[in-house]
């Protein structure tokens, strides 16, 4: 893949992406942002320029199995949004209990009674964490309906 | 020097060494874990120290603070999380090292590194305060831009392979760090409807995402924990080898405490940049600036002496002046209004063996750090090899998020941590180093603030912009910043140079 | 004990509460708006263990540091729990400037339940102790021939510092540079540093600093207990009485009886550190009730006349 391509793009829509987001402004405010925006956006051009005229050509997300490291991006998403409302101990036992299987099930044969030891210690583990945040360090930590 | 020996006689009792003890255990713990900073730690302990004398309280949380800074270090080497700001630049070597095998090799040269630096700290606080604080009044916000500048041009350093990419990574870096309150003006900027944006990207946060996220995702992608390659089992005499290379570098270790000391005792610029800067300078002065990057000691001990000079550094215009140089300090300095303690002269003088007391118990806790330390990193490193990946992903995971939730105890902050992350693991992907980015995101205020005050202060002037150059000490920094981007370029045309010529011959 | 059975007993036990509650029955939480460290947090930190002795139940701080301290309050006002258990510092001018000048501030003035305001930090002009400036005539005199040259620093824009500041020049009708720093903390070195002529800071900057700083004037109505020597700006003829107020409130819909009873213990706990604050440079005030709202009412008017000037 011609990374220089990609990143300039990228770069570019990111320059977009905060271009559209400045705001009526006073001068003072405005100054240094706008100024920060045009660099950006010309650097990306140069790097497109660049991409084509002496592109750096190198595979990408190629440490591993893609699709494993886009569900576990997809399972740490999930993971922070049902925080919000099943509370912190409840999806985290569930999500760390899933990355869990779902990884070890890459490089090993899972039994059943694999997954069940696991989620005992997983159940432990978050309780811990749970207990040092909440009480020891004095963090509210979502609670959620099952809060221990 | 009867006031010293006052102090020492106070410090040295069983409760007070028990105190020191303690408290850099627990600091240690807490730095370790990322997202845990040394000014929630200090928070949670503030309301115990009320009830405690002053000597006592002042000194249970100086060594919480001194045990944090360093704990971040474990963080860094071991899952390639800066812990604390201060050790970003322990990242770029310390986990190259864990991952090639050698994460003992790290924990144990950064516990010594910290403790060099610590002593050093401790020593010129108590030697050189009252230069040092005039030294860092020099600082105006012209200056302040300035030394945002000179850290900007360590991005030429930092992108290891393309400038390009390194200079977009430090812009996106800034305009990150402009999303929020506007310091000057008090206006939202790229809030994009969201209520929640007025706070802006915190620091920890966005280096959590950007620092741990990608690395999470590979080692979910290849099924291996990050130190696979370790082995459990001490090598024999790894801390007595491991103690010699590191002190057989002295010029690294006086370079980088020095260049600590110097950007500590700036109030509010200094820690978080004083690793960096001491890194870049390592890397600069080095005979084997090819192994940066790969797993060099000599950077990752540059890193951490110099941050843990910081935490005495910052503790100057505290004393002194009674000015927080770091957000711990601000902490330390209620304890010492509670007790009716107000920083300046009198500190030093009828309230010395207090005064002295507390920073002598700075520079004890800088000492058990070395058994502690090597103890306590024993065990995190053995649990982190012991676990298997399957585990470890998650672990790590719950701890970003518990991290970056807990700093402000907001959802939001976590959800910015996980999109940071998605969008640094992307760019590193096509090649943009997240260094740049850290770098952007730290020194972005500190330039636009300085920058737009010394517009401010120059109103009355015919070219407001004059400001920014009319001192002596802002036109050395800007000798320095011409320096520092002059430098690379003469020295990589001289090595193409003899490259030619010893083709030639 | 399964999930269900302990549903059940939580489920149980929460009616149970509902049914004899004797506030406060647990756990409260106390949200600063600003980090750790900062006077809101300290203050706070102070009052904590007396609060937990008065009402006989854990107190949290919980710091939720953003957008000068708009972060936190607005999420107070969308979705805290207007039960008790959830109270909020709050702080004025900030609470009716933010939403004044901001988008997306995400919070309304009078929207809360005020509890209490409990200390007032007034205005205070600081210079150097070697400043050429020994009175506040000395520094106006000196502006009204250099127009602009004389730069006041402060915290933030359009806050209490900055309105001061405007509030001086607009009565001695003189052009001054207003600096904004990002809070307190760094204005210090920038005066003392000399690279600011003055500040505009509030009165425990004036105790903290009082053996390097002088005080041309102070924003009270009368002289301070413990700054006996500073003049204050009324009795050199400039009619500023400003500054910032601290105070907690409960989010909107919080019944009148639990506010009251923590009225109750919020007055008790300042009365308890009163000597100690005072000490620091805070004065302590007893605002609560309809006088609550009505000091918020009139702070937002005052600051909305001015900042009108301004545009």
């Amino acid at each position: 893949m011609n990374t220089d391509a990609i990143g300039g793009v990228l770069g570019l829509a990111l320059t977009l992406g905060f271009w559209f987001g400045r705001g009526t402004w006073s001068p003072l405010a405005a100054m240094f942002p706008n100024t920060v925006i045009v660099v950006l956006g010309l650097l990306s051009l140069a790097l497109l320029i660049k991409s084509w005229v002496r592109p750096t050509v190198q595979p990408i997300f190629a440490d591993g199995n893609r699709t494993r490291m886009a569900l576990t991006a997809v399972a740490l998403g999930l993971w922070i949004w049902s925080m919000r409302w099943a509370g912190f101990y409840l999806s985290s036992l569930v999500f760390f209990a899933l990355l869990t299987v779902y990884i070890a099930a890459a490089s090993r044969r899972v039994t059943l009674r694999n997954v069940g030891v696991w989620v005992v210690i997983v159940a432990v583990e978050v309780a811990v964490l749970q207990f040092v945040f909440a009480n020891l360090l004095a963090v509210r930590l979502p609670a959620g309906p099952f809060a221990p | 020097m009867d006031v010293l020996a006052a102090a020492l006689q106070q410090l040295f009792t069983p409760y007070h060494l028990m105190l020191v003890l303690v408290g850099t255990t627990v600091g240690l713990f807490v730095g370790a874990m990322p997202g845990l900073s040394a000014t929630m730690a200090l928070a949670v302990l503030l309301p115990f120290t009320f009830t405690m004398d002053a000597l006592p309280g002042l000194i249970a949380l100086g060594s919480v603070y001194m045990g944090a800074i360093y704990g971040g270090s474990f963080a860094a080497i071991l899952i390639n999380a800066p812990g604390t700001p201060s050790s970003v630049a322990t990242t770029f070597e310390g986990y190259p090292m864990a991952k090639a095998g050698r994460a003992e090799e790290a924990i144990t040269a950064a516990t010594i590194a910290s403790v060099v630096g610590g002593l050093f700290g401790v020593f010129a606080l108590l030697l050189l305060a009252p230069p040092l604080a005039a030294f860092s009044l020099r600082f105006g916000p012209p200056e302040y831009f300035w030394v945002a500048v000179l850290g900007l041009t360590l991005i030429g350093g930092l992108s290891s392979g393309s400038l390009l990419k390194g200079l977009m990574g430090g812009a996106l870096g800034v305009l990150i760090s402009i999303i929020g309150v506007s310091p000057i003006g008090g206006e939202s900027r790229f809030t994009y409807g969201f209520p929640a944006l007025q706070g802006g990207v915190e620091l920890i946060v966005a280096l959590i995402g950007l620092f741990v996220i990608p690395e999470l995702l590979v080692m979910a992608g290849t099924g291996v924990g990050a130190l696979a390659k370790s082995k459990l089992g001490t090598a024999r005499g790894l801390l007595l080898s491991t103690t010699k290379k590191v002190l057989s570098m002295p010029g690294n270790l006086l370079r980088s405490v020095i260049v600590g000391e110097i950007v500590s005792v700036i109030p509010g610029a200094g820690g978080n940049i004083a690793g960096l800067i001491a890194y870049n300078e390592a890397k600069r002065w080095s005979k084997h600036p090819e192994e940066y990057g790969k797993g060099s000691l000599e950077g990752l001990v540059a890193s951490e002496s110099s941050n843990n000079v910081t935490v005495a550094g910052s503790m100057v215009p505290l004393l002194t002046l009674g000015i927080p140089g770091a957000p711990p300090d601000a902490l330390i300095l209620g304890a010492m209004l509670m007790h009716g303690l107000r920083p300046g002269a009198e500190l030093f003088t009828t309230q010395g063996a207090l005064t002295y007391g507390f920073i002598l118990s700075m520079g004890v806790s800088a000492i058990v750090m070395l058994p502690i330390g090597l103890f306590g990193g024993r065990l995190i490193y053995q649990a982190v090899v012991r676990v298997p990946p399957s585990f470890l992903v998650p672990t790590v995971a719950s701890m970003a998020i518990l991290g970056s939730f807990a700093l402000r105890n907001s959802m939001t902050d976590v959800m910015i941590m996980l999109a940071l992350g998605l969008l640094g693991f992307a760019l590193k992907e096509v090649g943009f180093h997240p260094a740049p980015i850290a770098l952007g995101l730290i020194l972005g205020p500190i330039a636009e603030t300085g920058f737009v005050q010394s517009r401010l202060m120059g109103s009355s002037y015919a070219i407001p912009y004059l400001k920014l150059v009319e001192s002596p000490l802002s036109q050395a920094l800007i000798a320095l910043c011409v320096l520092a981007i002059v430098w690379p370029l003469v020295s990589d045309w001289r090595r193409r140079r003899a490259a030619k010529v010893g083709r030639s011959a | 004990m399964t999930l269900l059975q302990r549903t059940l007993a939580i489920v149980l036990v929460a009616l149970m509460g509902v049914a004899f509650a004797q506030f406060p029955e647990r756990t409260i939480d106390y949200v600063i708006s600003f980090n750790a460290g900062g006077e809101s947090d300290i203050t706070a930190r102070l009052q904590q263990p007396h609060l937990e002795e008065i009402l006989g139940v854990n107190v949290t701080i919980t710091n939720r540091a953003g957008g000068g301290g708009a972060v936190a309050w607005s999420e107070s006002q969308r979705s805290m729990r207007p039960d008790g258990y959830s109270v909020i510092g709050v702080n004025l001018p900030h609470i009716a400037t933010q939403p004044m000048e901001r988008t997306d501030t995400g919070y309304e003035t009078e929207n809360f339940e005020f509890i209490t305001w409990f200390q007032f930090t007034p205005n205070a002009l600081l210079v150097r102790d070697d400043s050429p400036f020994q009175t506040l005539d000395e520094l106006i005199a000196y502006a009204k021939e250099n127009p602009g040259s004389v730069t006041i620093g402060g915290s933030g824009s359009n806050t209490a510092n900055h309105i001061a500041t405007l509030q001086l020049e607009q009565l001695a009708g003189i052009d001054l540079t207003y600096v904004p720093f990002t809070g307190t903390g760094p204005t210090v070195p920038a005066l003392l540093g000399g690279h600011v002529s003055a500040l505009m800071s509030y009165s425990p900057m004036a105790v903290l600093q009082s053996d390097q700083v002088r005080t041309l004037a102070i924003a009270s109505a009368e002289r301070l207990s413990f700054l006996p020597d500073a003049p204050t700006f009324v009795e050199q003829g400039i009619e500023i009485v400003s500054g910032a107020h601290r105070g907690v409130a409960a989010p909107p819909g919080t019944p009148a009886e639990i506010v009251e009873a923590l009225t109750e213990a919020f007055e008790e706990a300042t009365r308890r550190i009163a000597e100690e604050q005072e000490e620091m440079g805070f004065a302590i005030i007893y605002v609560s009730g309809d006088e609550a709202l009505e000091l918020v009412r009139e702070v937002t008017e005052e600051y909305a006349a001015i900042l009108e000037t301004l545009q």
